[in-house]
């Protein structure tokens, strides 16, 4: 098929090459990849993520060094995730069509946005109109590894990457659309014949409508944002000498019961996918975030949140549900001040017994810091586009 | 292939897996020093002498092993400064024979290991935990004698298939507690003088949500009324005083041949997870907490409730009871519990419960498999394609331009020379001028290098292959 390897080859060009040519090629049919991202092995037509973490047995799929990590959920064709790469990217997505997933969950960022709290869109502005911002309640969290995921959104709201995929799509003060508006636009642009080309012929998605293709093909490109190549895991498949002295220092922090961070920030992926109350405070004016507690409904659960997993965690400062520690500095020295030590007395907060009063002094903080410095690895990074489907222009990388 | 003998001696003798060594401390030296020059299956074996240091131990099959001299035996200790004595993290370590004492955190912790060993340890004031293996499987917990912390000395926490034998435990909050776990014999050990001697809690918070096949037996569980001494904000400060074996939760434990004296509050006390824990910790949605399935066949149940104290204080208050009983089933919404008899203890908010058929649980010799899990193992050519995969494929593909050149490139470069691609990629030296430098892959151990070499130089590239990109542009677009 030289035709078809033609127009994936000048798609590369495209990404690859100076600007010039690329506005060449912007008319040009967007051909989505037939090769698995990096990290994929392709058996019967489908990308199997592979990491050398797979060469363990390990009865919990967490715990110590060396854990298998429980597979993804589910399995996706290399268009997929390709098509699922242009969506992320596209403002299409949103009513005005000027802020896409990206606008938020920046590569260059770990895939969040250096904001304390994420800045939305005021939907009461009509439509037409310039959009103002609006400050949404919570941090925007990075989206490395968000694939392991089975406990989403900082309240753990969500169990599912493709349920979740869609939610800030639907979202009055995100991106606005109804499922109405989005099937219409996708029928109406160049993703019509892509999402047919990609789901039309794969027995599981092809019934679907083409609003729940688009959110498998977004579940199936954050699936490929694995992070798990960093110099910690290099200590882990045996490089010895992979991280220093201080580094060194910090792991043995970072797992000794004195802190307990491993207890709930369980390695491989740093998270155990337990939800816990920490009592974090809020910044002056805002009000206390009952958490998971308006999820499930329990009282007990007041102000927990889901444990985050801390892959690339030294990219996506501000910390915390809604951004109130700049630095991982600060969010050390919340743990090193002991249990409860910002919970408001009028919330009687059911504190994670995990939480305790660890002896930390300043050098022990940085360490601990160095540590999390040292999960940092971004050699997945997927290549982002420079034309889309839509015809719209890229709104941030 | 058919390989010449002499080459195949030769290769063994050149081979990485040189048989164990034992590497030998003595004082003055470093314990985790000599554990880092060791190879898996080696031993290192310490003599006689004090050793302040934390020792981790990160590589699989490593026994650690104290060398009693004279009387002595080599001591860790903490100094009341140091957080944690020997932490470990790799398959099949045996860590016996040694003195760890005044540690802050724990002796010794397990975390995510498989087949391991603790034996002949004595360990004294090590903070929370004396001996604390958790997320582990397969492994074994004997001959120790622990004391003086403020949590559980010997702490099994979501373990499984565990053995737990012959064990002194006191002067703790617990002296022993099966946390979360499945498959685990607690057997034949002496536990006093704790708050409470033997535990068995399901928690709330923790990953894993179920309990079962745990069987406590022939231990004598005497005199546990020490004061509960964990700070009251903590999980061990809601542990009731006076109480010989503590189930909160916890499904299918079975009770048989215990000597059970002098616990104040109760020999046995079984509550849900509400009333053991609820008051300052939040319950968890995903877990049943009532107590479900446990069996208490005949044990020695003698002395016990003379002077109850806090839960079952209460407990006796709102019902009039004289004293402390030998067993209290304080959870009314227990389930299919049985017990040997109903008349021959003080046995309280047991009505409910059936009496236990035969057979009783003597018959289980061990909860430990029969043998080791044995790690998962890649052929060769597995660990060439799944590195290649999992690391190298982020940066060069078989068909094109990313970061790096393509496998076409590669393949003539270093045609038929597997090893010295396995050593250029250690200690990459400029190559092609239309790329930028490749990062050192040295972490990668040898072997897996030259696994990886091999699969890239027997890689089939596609036919068509893209133009080189022009200098710089190749990168601009990672978002980094
Ligand atoms: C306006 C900013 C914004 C936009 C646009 C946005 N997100 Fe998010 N995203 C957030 C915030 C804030 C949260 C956390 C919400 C919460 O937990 O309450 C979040 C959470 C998530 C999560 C859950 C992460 C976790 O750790 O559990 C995923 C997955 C996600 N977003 C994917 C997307 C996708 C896909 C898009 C585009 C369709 C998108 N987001 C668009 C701000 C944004
Ligand atoms: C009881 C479980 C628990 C323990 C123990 C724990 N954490 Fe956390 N951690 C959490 C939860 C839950 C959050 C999110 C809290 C929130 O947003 O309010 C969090 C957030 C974080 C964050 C911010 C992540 C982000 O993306 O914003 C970092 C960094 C972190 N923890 C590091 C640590 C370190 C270091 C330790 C040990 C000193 C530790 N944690 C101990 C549960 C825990
Ligand atoms: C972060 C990106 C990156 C990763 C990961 C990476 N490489 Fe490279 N590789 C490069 C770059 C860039 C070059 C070109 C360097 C030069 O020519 O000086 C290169 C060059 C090479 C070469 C020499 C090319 C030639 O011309 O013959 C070999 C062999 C090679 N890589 C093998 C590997 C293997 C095997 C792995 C995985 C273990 C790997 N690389 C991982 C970026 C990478």
């Amino acid at each position: 098929m030289p035709g078809r390897r033609l127009g994936r080859w000048a798609l590369l060009c495209c990404l690859l090459a100076p600007a010039a040519i690329c506005r060449e090629l912007d008319g040009a049919e967007i051909r989505l990849s037939e090769d698995c991202p990096p990290g994929y092995l392709e058996r019967e037509g489908r990308c199997h993520l592979v990491s050398l973490y797979d060469q363990y047995a390990s009865f919990t799929g967490q715990g110590g060094l060396r854990a298998a990590l429980p597979p993804p959920a589910r399995s996706y064709t290399a268009a997929q995730i390709d098509l699922g790469r242009y969506l992320f990217f596209d403002p299409l997505l949103s009513r005005e069509r000027d802020m896409s997933c990206a606008n938020c969950h920046r590569p260059a960022l770990g895939f969040s946005d250096g904001q304390a709290r994420a800045m939305g869109r005021d939907p009461a502005i009509p439509a037409g109109e310039p959009a103002t911002g609006r400050l949404l309640p919570r941090n925007t969290p990075g989206l490395w590894n968000i694939g392991f995921f089975r406990l989403l959104s900082w309240d753990g709201k969500r169990t599912d990457l493709v349920a979740q995929s869609l939610a800030p799509v639907f979202a009055a003060d995100e991106m606005n659309l109804d499922a109405g508006e989005l099937a219409r636009r996708l029928r109406q642009s160049a993703y019509g014949a892509l999402l047919a080309r990609a789901f039309g012929k794969d027995e599981r998605y092809r019934t679907l409508p083409l609003v729940e293709q688009a959110a498998h093909a977004l579940a199936a490109f954050q699936g490929s944002l694995v992070s798990l190549n960093s110099r910690y895991d290099y200590y882990v498949f045996g490089a010895n000498d992979a991280l220093s002295e201080q580094e060194l220092r910090g792991l043995t922090l970072f797992r000794s019961f004195d802190t307990r961070c491993s207890e709930c920030h369980t390695p491989p992926l740093f998270s155990n996918q337990q939800l816990a109350t920490l009592g974090v405070p809020e910044p002056v004016g805002k009000p206390f975030d009952s958490g998971a507690q308006a999820v499930f409904g329990r009282e007990d659960l007041r102000g927990a949140f889901r444990i985050p997993g801390l892959r690339n965690v030294a990219l996506t400062a501000p910390y915390m549900h809604n951004g109130v520690f700049g630095q991982l500095e600060d969010v050390v020295k919340f743990y090193a001040d002991g249990r409860g030590n910002s919970a408001s007395p009028a919330e009687a907060l059911k504190i994670h017994w995990h939480i305790v009063h660890p002896r930390l002094d300043p050098q022990q903080q940085g360490d601990l810091v160095a540590f999390l410095r040292a999960l940092t690895d971004t050699s997945h990074m997927p290549r982002i586009p420079t034309s889309l489907p839509s015809g719209l222009s890229i709104s941030a990388r | 292939m058919k390989r010449h003998p002499l080459l195949c001696l030769v290769l063994a003798l050149l081979s990485p897996h040189a048989p164990a060594a034992v590497h030998t401390v003595s004082a003055g030296q470093s314990i985790l020093a000599a554990v880092k020059q060791s190879a898996p299956g080696d031993t290192v074996r310490v003599m006689p002498g004090t050793y302040v240091e934390t020792v981790y131990i990160d590589r699989d099959n490593i026994t650690l092993q104290g060398v009693m001299v004279g009387g002595e035996r080599p001591v860790l200790d903490g100094r009341n400064t140091l957080k944690d004595g020997i932490l470990v993290a790799g398959d099949g370590v045996t860590v016996e024979h040694f003195l760890i004492r005044n540690y802050t955190a724990n002796g010794l912790n397990l975390q995510g290991v498989n087949n391991f060993v603790v034996r002949h340890n004595i360990v004294q004031d090590t903070g929370i935990y004396a001996i604390n293996p958790e997320l582990s499987r397969n492994g074994l917990v004997a001959y120790n004698r622990i004391s003086g912390v403020w949590d559980a000395a010997i702490y099994c926490g979501e373990c499984m298939d565990v053995d737990i034998l012959y064990n002194e435990a006191f002067g703790s909050v617990m002296g022993i507690e099966s946390q979360t776990s499945q498959n685990v014999l607690i057997e034949g050990n002496y536990v006093h003088d704790n708050a409470t001697g033997i535990a068995a809690f399901l928690i709330p918070g923790v990953s894993r949500k179920t309990t079962g096949n745990t069987v406590i037996r022939n231990n004598f569980v005497v005199h546990n009324n020490r004061a509960n001494f964990a700070p009251p904000d903590s999980m061990p400060g809601l542990v009731p005083e006076g109480v010989g074996i503590a189930i909160a939760g916890y499904d299918e434990v079975t009770l048989e041949g215990n000597q059970i004296n002098g616990n104040q509050s109760a020999g046995i006390l079984l509550v849900d997870q509400a009333t053991a824990f609820g008051s300052n910790f939040a319950l968890d949605p995903a877990q049943d907490p009532t107590v479900n399935s446990a069996r208490i066949y005949s044990n020695m149940l003698f002395g016990n409730g003379g002077e109850p104290l806090g839960l079952v204080a209460a407990y006796l208050a709102d019902s009039g009871l004289p004293r402390g009983p030998d067993i209290l089933d304080a959870d009314p919404t227990s389930a299919g519990n049985c017990i040997y008899s109903k008349e021959a203890w003080f046995a309280v908010g047991v009505d409910h419960w059936s009496l236990c058929a035969q057979p009783t649980a003597t018959a289980v010799a061990s909860m430990r498999l029969a043998a080791p899990i044995a790690p998962r193992t890649w052929s060769d050519d597995q660990l060439g394609r799944n590195t290649w995969v999992a690391v190298c494929s982020a940066c060069h593909n078989e068909n094109g331009y990313l970061i790096g050149p393509p496998v076409a490139r590669i393949q003539q470069d270093f045609v038929g020379a597997p090893e010295a691609l396995a050593a250029w990629i250690a200690a990459p030296t400029r190559m092609n001028a239309d790329f930028p430098p490749m990062p050192p892959q040295d972490y990668l151990p040898e072997k897996t290098r030259l696994a990886v070499a091999r699969h890239v130089l027997g890689l089939q590239p596609k036919a068509a292959a893209n133009t080189p990109p022009t200098a710089g542009s190749n990168v601009d677009e990672s978002g980094n």
